[in-house]
């Protein structure tokens, strides 16, 4: 593709940019931070997993159940259903 | 007699890389013109062999098409399989086309290691066909692996920056580690059922406990391979540091294949255990969705934004595929094509202006639309196709997607229109910064509007994007039936 039409690099962007990029090098364990880290990767995540599993299974859908045990069928690909090797 | 197996397009689409590659071998590595016409006459038989395999497909009906078995280790009972499906079929056309692309895009920004460049997109293309050909667990295993290796080497050796090595290893440890724990269940599975066979081992019952193990290990390596939230730190690293034509390879094709495993896989082999993991998939995908689109409102690199768009994006097929149903299935395989033509299309325009500005900072970027409108136009519509606009391909897969999420769960359909929102926040901001504004003439004294070549490059996505978008239908009957044997071995 086309060349010579580089850029004239600005020093302070290529700081800013290199400091965004290598955020952990001055990433610190600070109380602010272990706050931050328990709100957005436990609780968040927690909080969603609960939800979706609470309306989920309002919704009467299976969550956790095998559907084995609500009377499925197992079908086949298109290929003469085999005889099935139950496990011991 | 003479063997005519060998003129199934399906092997002669497989096979025709190697030839290719072996060609390339021989060819001194000096006479550099020749060894790219080489690899794009390769890389355009194959993808013409893909086509008639499309021609030739019967979409009404669901078994493997084009099969062939060859007899690799008998007495224990493992042979190659190569067959597709509805599922496999436009996975194998996507690699077959962007495999030309990416050939064409190196025409000139490649500059050292020509010869090897080329052979190692060659041998990235025969392992990606195979991945998506093959009906043997571990011959998918194998060639899942083996697609580290060029990869690594395209990232590590034609890399960008000094970060590239360790953008390569990162890349290489993450997915390798990943993988490692479905090896271990493949052996299981192998000296439990004592076949590899996929087709066997779909007539097979797992007890639900061992189910649940196996699905854990085989989603250890798909969940790194999409990304899904938490094992996404490799990506972001790997397309920044990785050349133009890596990046689009890496985002068009290579995270598809976690989500093709899921599909070929995780839910056929280990239904209960995907019924029972169903809320943890929704969880980790509305995460991403959500978290992932917020740091790409943060992010200063432009290969960077579209990298961490991609784990948005995945967690939208994440979601269609674990919705288990006919809506949310075919929303996600049309959403992987999907993003496999958008992403790519961005990541060229991104390689368009690192070939001629060697920066891919944001903040050196303003007002491109003054001095290169044809480049803004495309970049216009690959960013309006991003945020699932109406009329282009990712719109058709999102509302998918969304209507099979719905029968299913609200709240996470709640969650994943916010994630759409954020995703036209995103992209209208990433094109403003870009596109309009003032000129910053103190960076850059010259500019050059897209190339004949780079016009015929984004043309084809761009065509691609507003067919899938207007008249998905072509994509989703082909299909149709795969998904829907696919959902009656669930229930």
């Amino acid at each position: 593709m086309a060349g010579g039409m580089g850029v004239r690099k600005n020093v302070h962007i290529e700081e800013w940019a290199g400091f965004r990029e290598n955020c952990e090098h001055v990433f610190k364990f600070s109380k602010a931070n272990w706050a931050r880290l328990a709100v957005f990767g436990i609780a968040v995540p927690v909080g969603l997993y609960v939800w979706i599993t609470k309306e989920m299974l309002s919704e009467g859908h299976s969550v956790g159940l095998g559907p084995e045990r609500l009377g499925y069928q197992r079908k086949y690909m298109g290929f003469p259903p085999a005889e099935k090797k139950e496990e011991k | 007699m003479l063997n005519l197996e060998f003129l199934n397009p399906l092997i002669l689409t497989s096979l025709t890389p190697l030839v290719g590659l072996l060609i390339l071998f021989v060819i001194p590595a000096t006479k550099e013109s020749f060894c790219r016409l080489v690899a794009l006459n390769t890389a355009c038989i194959t993808f013409l062999f893909s086509l008639i395999l499309w021609i030739q497909f019967d979409s009404h009906t669901s078994l493997f098409q084009f099969s062939a078995t060859f007899d690799w280790f008998p007495s224990a009972n493992l042979y190659y399989t190569l067959g597709i499906d509805g599922i496999s079929m436009f996975f194998i056309l996507l690699t077959t086309l962007l495999t030309i692309i990416c050939i064409l895009v190196s025409w000139s920004s490649v500059k050292f290691l020509i010869k090897e460049y080329l052979i190692c997109f060659l041998l990235l293309e025969f392992f990606l066909i195979q991945v998506f050909s093959v009906l043997d667990l571990l011959w998918f295993y194998i060639f899942f692996e083996s697609v580290l290796i060029p990869m690594f080497l395209i990232v590590g050796i034609w890399g960008s920056r000094e970060r590239k090595i360790r953008a390569a290893y990162q890349f290489f440890l993450y997915t390798l580690v990943g993988s490692l724990l479905m090896l271990i269940a493949l052996l299981t599975i192998y000296f439990q059922v004592g076949s590899t066979d996929l087709q066997i081992l779909w007539h097979y019952n797992f007890t639900e406990i061992k189910q649940i193990i196996f699905w854990l290990a085989f989603f250890s390596s798909f969940a790194v391979k999409i990304p899904m939230i938490p094992f996404h730190i490799w990506l972001p690293e790997a397309h920044a540091e990785a050349p133009t034509a890596g990046s689009v390879i890496l985002a068009g094709i290579l995270l598809k294949m976690g989500g093709y495993g899921f599909l070929r896989f995780s839910i056929p082999l280990f239904p209960e255990a995907c019924i029972y993991f169903t809320p943890l998939i929704f969880t980790l995908s509305i995460i991403a969705i959500l978290y992932a689109s917020l740091t790409t409102l943060r992010q200063v690199d432009l290969k960077k934004i579209i990298a961490y768009s991609s784990v948005s994006h995945m967690g939208f097929v994440t979601i269609g595929i674990f919705s288990l149903n006919l809506h949310g299935i075919e929303g996600s395989i049309l959403l992987m094509l999907s993003h496999g033509l958008v992403s790519s299309a961005l990541f060229l325009c991104i390689g368009i202006l690192y070939d001629r500005h060697k920066t891919r900072i944001l903040k050196y970027y303003s007002g491109l639309m003054q001095v290169m409108p044809l480049f803004g136009i495309f970049f216009l519509f690959f960013t309006f196709a991003n945020l699932g606009f109406p009329g282009t391909s990712s719109f058709i897969g999102e509302l998918l997607v969304l209507i099979g999420a719905f029968q299913l769960n609200r709240i996470l359909t709640f969650f994943a229109s916010i994630g759409m929102i954020l995703g036209a926040a995103y992209s209208i901001w990433l094109f403003n910064r870009i596109s309009f504004g003032t000129l910053k003439t103190q960076y850059f004294s010259f500019f050059q509007d897209i190339s004949r070549r780079e016009f015929w490059i984004l043309l084809p996505l761009t065509l691609l994007i507003l067919w899938m978008g207007i008249y998905p239908i072509s994509f989703l009957s082909e299909m149709h039936f795969s998904v829907l044997s696919l959902i009656e071995q669930l229930f």
